[in-house]
């Protein structure tokens, strides 16, 4: 079917708009080019690297972290898949196996957080996934890789979603891991780690007047050297 | 093509890129310098960086809508800039699309991608963003009537 005239009209009006958005942004509205340093940074700096990454690229490059919605319709969760649930400001939540295939077809390991207030029955999945590793380009396409952080309990990923009121923060962690713990001023808090498909995952419901805590990952009540992070939290 | 040299090449039209699929300064500057961090290791195995880093940044979007807590951890957003009357009030329809019929939009009108093209960046079947493309035109047909 060939587009109408107002179809032209439109298209003409959206590519025009869109040119004339991008046309306005030059290089004096960002931050100066300070492109990613050629060489290796330190361990540390490498670590919190990859957390950040983590955060900020999804399913096709960064670790860890991929959002799921539709096509598939939310019906049924068995309970087997539950891992965990709680609720946050009347907002109920569940951490989950996942179920989902990768681009190569394998199985994808790891958490799904699906909030209930969000994934109604008969609406589209939308769900926050959470896989220890990295992601890594193969011929058939981006797959999880977790052989280099399964070589330091160290490495781990984290990140999360708003849920309710506040927010609920997922930490994937080394095997050995077996706890995280979070301080904030007097607050101090262990977190549970549950283990699904050979890693350890830990939800942290974040309290709403919480604005800013340091997570520490500890094996038999030891801290794991060069494992904390510092979190800021600003509410709007 | 080297990585910096690609950086350097690139880098405005990917934060152009991400700010029509995100609508913040802040975010597109997030995106962009991680999407390029994540690139920098396996620079020598990527074949054809613009279209590779063109995926990850709309991949990386769409993730970050969902990633809110640093985001609000940043400072306040600068000022928008003034637009005329006409191109506003498409911008902030577009603004109002679902994001993969945002990303559709983009991709396909500013980029200039055909939609299989677009179909391929957004790993979604052909079919499924024809359907897309048609319910956001019509969504903005009646938006902007």
């Amino acid at each position: 079917m060939n587009p109408t005239h107002d179809d032209q009209d439109l298209e003409r009006r959206l590519r025009d708009s869109l040119h004339m958005v991008a046309d306005t942004l030059t290089e004096d509205d960002f931050a100066p080019p300070a492109p990613p340093a050629p060489t290796r940074t330190s361990y540390r700096r490498r670590r919190v690297a990859l957390g950040i990454g983590a955060l900020a690229v999804p399913l096709a490059l960064a670790a860890g972290a991929f959002v799921r919605e539709g096509p598939e319709y939310v019906d049924t969760i068995a309970p087997e898949r539950i891992v965990a649930t709680g609720s946050v400001g009347g907002s109920s939540y569940l951490l989950v196996e996942s179920d989902r295939t990768d681009e190569c077809g394998r199985p994808v390991t790891g958490v799904e957080l699906v909030e209930e207030s969000e994934n109604l029955l008969g609406s589209e999945w939308n769900t926050s996934g959470y896989e220890y590793g990295e992601y890594v380009e193969r011929p058939c396409g981006f797959v999880n890789d977790p052989t280099r952080y399964l070589e330091d309990p160290a490495l781990f990923i984290d990140s999360g979603v708003e849920v309710g009121d506040s927010f609920v923060w997922v930490y994937a962690v080394h095997p050995d891991v077996d706890t995280v713990r979070i301080t904030s001023g007097e607050f101090t808090e262990d977190l549970p780690v549950y283990e699904v498909d050979g890693a350890g995952y830990a939800p942290f419901e974040i309290p709403r007047d919480m604005d800013a805590y340091t997570s520490e990952l500890l094996i038999d009540g030891r801290v794991v050297p060069d494992s904390a992070e510092e979190q800021v939290v600003r509410r709007p | 093509m080297g990585f910096e040299e690609a950086y350097h090449e690139h880098r405005q039209a990917l934060l152009r890129l991400a700010y029509l699929m995100s609508g913040s300064h802040d975010v597109s500057e997030d995106v962009v310098q991680s999407v390029f961090a994540s690139a920098h290791e396996r620079w020598d195995q990527i074949e054809k960086p613009l279209p590779y880093l063109k995926r990850a940044v709309v991949n990386a979007v769409k993730d970050g809508q969902r990633r809110h807590l640093r985001l609000l951890s940043k400072p306040q957003e600068r000022p928008q800039v003034v637009l005329p009357p006409e191109v506003d009030e498409t911008w902030a329809h577009i603004g109002r699309l679902s994001w993969v019929q945002r990303a559709v939009v983009v991709l396909h009108y500013y980029e200039d991608l055909t939609l299989a093209e677009v179909a391929a960046v957004l790993d979604r079947p052909a079919a499924t963003v024809r359907s897309d493309h048609r319910r956001a035109l019509d969504k903005l047909r009646k938006a902007l009537a």
